[in-house]
């Protein structure tokens, strides 16, 4: 069952990325500095490299929006 | 007076560490401090702090953010009368729906770790109140979730005030 991130929930803060997944399946693919010095993030969990462990899923404090979603 | 062997481990606070600090600070505890203790920051809120014309606007107060730690905000009354009686009314905005809260009992708000919370602001304040924010952690930690606020509360905030502390950077 796949995993993937909820575009609509998704903050774009970047977390993920440093959460230590055990494939690091986590992928930047875009990076946007707003005006404020804010940085914003859109990431992807890379299906090829994702073995579906549930880690990011399963910990409630992967992902402060909620974002990852499965199937 | 004499040294006494134990006195290494009675801490006064140093207001020096806080210079511009506008909340008279009590005490203040961390892993740099001593070895082994979690963070901790004891201070009270006196009648108009929260209330200054910078912060006169929605969503206002202490921006959205996350620790990496658990985190509790106890909220003190200090009326020996009625102690569960805050004295005062503190809005507190939790998750990323921003959800919110009016605080006006004595109370604790946990914080699980990287759990988006506030703006925390105080709106009203009949006496002065003891706020206790205990870190589950070593050290402080922050990271800001200003894209969860309307436009223009934004833009009117000093982001100057309120840097990421502690969070890795992100490699792209």
């Amino acid at each position: 069952m796949a995993y993937r991130i909820d575009t609509k929930k998704c903050l774009k803060c970047g977390l993920c990325v440093t959460q230590d997944c055990p494939e690091n399946a986590f992928v930047v693919t875009n990076k946007v500095k707003e005006d404020d010095g804010l940085i914003l993030y859109t990431v992807i969990i890379d299906e090829n490299k994702c073995t579906e462990c549930d880690t990011c899923f399963s910990h409630e404090w992967w992902c402060p929006a909620k974002a990852i979603i499965r199937g | 007076m004499a040294k006494k062997k134990y006195d290494k481990y009675i801490y006064e606070y140093d207001p020096k560490m806080f210079p511009n600090e506008r909340r008279p600070v009590m005490a203040y505890m961390d892993n740099n401090l001593a070895k082994g203790s979690n963070f901790y920051l004891i201070h009270w809120i006196m009648p108009g702090f929260g209330m200054q014309p910078e912060w006169d606007f929605p969503y206002a107060g202490h921006p959205p953010h996350i620790h990496k730690d658990a985190e509790l905000l106890f909220h003190i009354g200090t009326d020996p009368n009625n102690p569960m009686d805050l004295g005062a009314e503190v809005i507190m905005y939790l998750g990323p729906e921003l959800e919110e809260h009016h605080i006006t009992r004595t109370c604790c708000i946990w914080i699980p770790p990287n759990f988006i919370h506030s703006p925390w602001k105080p709106v009203r304040c009949d006496r002065p109140w003891i706020f206790m924010e205990f870190n589950q952690g070593p050290v402080h930690t922050e990271k800001s979730y200003r894209q969860i606020l309307p436009k223009d509360a934004r833009a009117r905030m000093d982001w100057s005030m309120w840097p990421d502390d502690k969070y890795p950077e992100i490699m792209v």
